[in-house]
């Protein structure tokens, strides 16, 4: 894309040409802050939910007067003729965009176009309202990958917004699961998964280039785009051939069980497969997320020690790290959202079905402004679906 | 682009296979399949930077080079 943009700005600098983006992402100010890095500085459409419905990215399009389609995937050098080509079609009143209230309201009949309608235009309520529809066309026609797909989309959208359920994430990832078992050449749903998936299954770190995309804006006195959702340990992680496995000599810090566990549930533990289905010898990353119950005003203990995990995988599994530690803030106390990753390799034989991985936090919480602080473990389970 | 990397392999599997099919008035298309001489579906999509209603309908009028991409 900035080979394309070095060739194009000239032009569109001269007026000859305009220049636009369409965004295949679950995060659109993600591509963005890549433009701003990049100084990209053409429209950016977003199309999260695959209605263009391309199964792979990049894809270039040479776009006359009219919107007919002049070339699909150029080269560069074709740039001079298309723009050199005599204008086509007459001349065009400027379109006015409709709000999104008159979009909303055009959305009738189809249970699809409704659903994706009110995904894009209906807030926070609609991606809600958007979800109970996409529900209903995949309950009433289960081989419907696209709105399988979209379900997915928007679970994950609602997790990473204030409005977030339980299970959000986990059903997002068990639609995309879905809708790529239905079109297992639909490569921008396989990314959605790969994105938050084990490094074996990865065809490339998804956002490691954020760093340093910040650190050159910065550099350059500019301010980076904030991002609305910060990218996680599977967006930067790198992909491997091979399960690599370390610090296997570190010792259980509760072998007995002994510490009290966390009975008025302060801390709220989901944890998420990715994939939701693997099969024999494949490798599952499994997000745990800690989130301590904010309506009770509970927050982390920052002055004593870090948050530690604790993660047992059923023998004959590879486990890639039993313990897991997360850092403190330097405030002394908190109240963000923690999150730890680790992944584990199921055995080439092993019995098709539900296996649960079993693990355990220690933390220390508080349980009010000036109230109670504890030293607490909590067991939590997460669950690997392994297919035939 | 970050993406660019895999293009090759990508292409190869990039099957366009459904017929486009514009739903009148709502901008939304099922499946694609880009071909030369076809018009580009007039898809109403959000902006990055603001989320507001555009398409690909208010470039019309000009020459346009479309990039379809992700940042990774």
């Amino acid at each position: 894309m900035p080979g394309w943009h070095a060739r194009t700005k000239n032009l569109v600098a001269a007026g000859q040409v305009q220049v636009v983006g369409l965004i295949q992402e679950q995060h659109p100010d993600r591509a963005r802050l890549f433009m701003q890095w990049k100084r990209m500085g053409w429209p950016l459409l977003v199309d999260s939910l695959n209605l263009l419905g391309v199964s792979a990215v990049p894809i270039t399009l040479f776009l006359d007067e009219s919107g007919v389609i002049k070339a699909v995937n150029p080269r560069p050098e074709e740039l001079e003729t298309f723009v050199a080509q005599e204008p086509a079609g007459t001349h065009q009143d400027p379109w006015i965009p409709p709000t999104p209230s008159a979009l909303l309201a055009q959305a009738t009949g189809d249970d699809l176009v409704r659903a994706s309608q009110l995904y894009l235009w209906g807030g926070q309520e609609g991606v809600s309202a958007a979800i109970h529809t996409f529900e209903r066309i995949t309950q009433q026609h289960p081989n419907h990958a696209e709105a399988q797909f979209r379900l997915g989309v928007a679970y994950r959208s609602r997790f990473d917004s204030n409005g977030q359920r339980p299970d959000d994430f986990n059903n997002a990832v068990k639609q995309w699961g879905i809708a790529l078992e239905l079109n297992p050449n639909q490569y921008i749903w396989r990314r959605r998964i790969q994105q938050y998936g084990p490094r074996l299954a990865k065809p490339y770190s998804f956002y490691d280039w954020v760093h340093e995309a910040r650190s050159d804006l910065e550099e350059a006195g500019l301010q980076p785009i904030n991002l609305s959702v910060e990218p996680g340990g599977a967006e930067f992680a790198y992909p491997s051939t091979e399960f690599e496995v370390v610090g296997q000599e570190s010792k259980n810090p509760d072998p007995n069980g002994r510490i009290f566990r966390d009975s008025k549930r302060l801390v709220s533990i989901e944890t998420v497969a990715v994939p939701a289905k693997v099969r024999g010898g494949e490798a599952v990353r499994v997000h745990v997320r800690l989130d301590p119950d904010r309506e009770r005003l509970v927050h982390w203990n920052n002055e004593v020690e870090d948050l530690l995990v604790w993660v047992d995988a059923p023998p004959s599994w590879q486990l890639e790290q039993p313990l897991h530690q997360i850092a403190r803030p330097e405030k002394p106390v908190s109240s963000e959202r923690r999150n730890i990753e680790f992944e584990v390799r199921v055995p080439k034989e092993v019995q098709a079905g539900e296996h649960r991985l079993r693990g355990f936090a220690l933390y220390y919480i508080c349980e009010d402004v000036g109230g109670l602080c504890l030293y607490r473990r909590q067991d939590f389970e997460a669950t690997v679906q392994v297919a035939n | 682009m970050v993406g660019m990397k895999n293009s090759g392999n990508l292409f190869a599997c990039f099957r366009r296979s459904l017929l486009m099919l514009m739903l009148a008035g709502s901008g939304i298309v099922m499946g694609s399949e880009f071909k030369v001489g076809q018009a580009f579906p007039t898809l109403i999509l959000p902006q990055a930077e603001d989320g507001a209603p555009s398409s690909l309908l208010a470039y019309r009028g000009q020459k346009t080079v479309l990039h379809v991409f992700a940042s990774w």
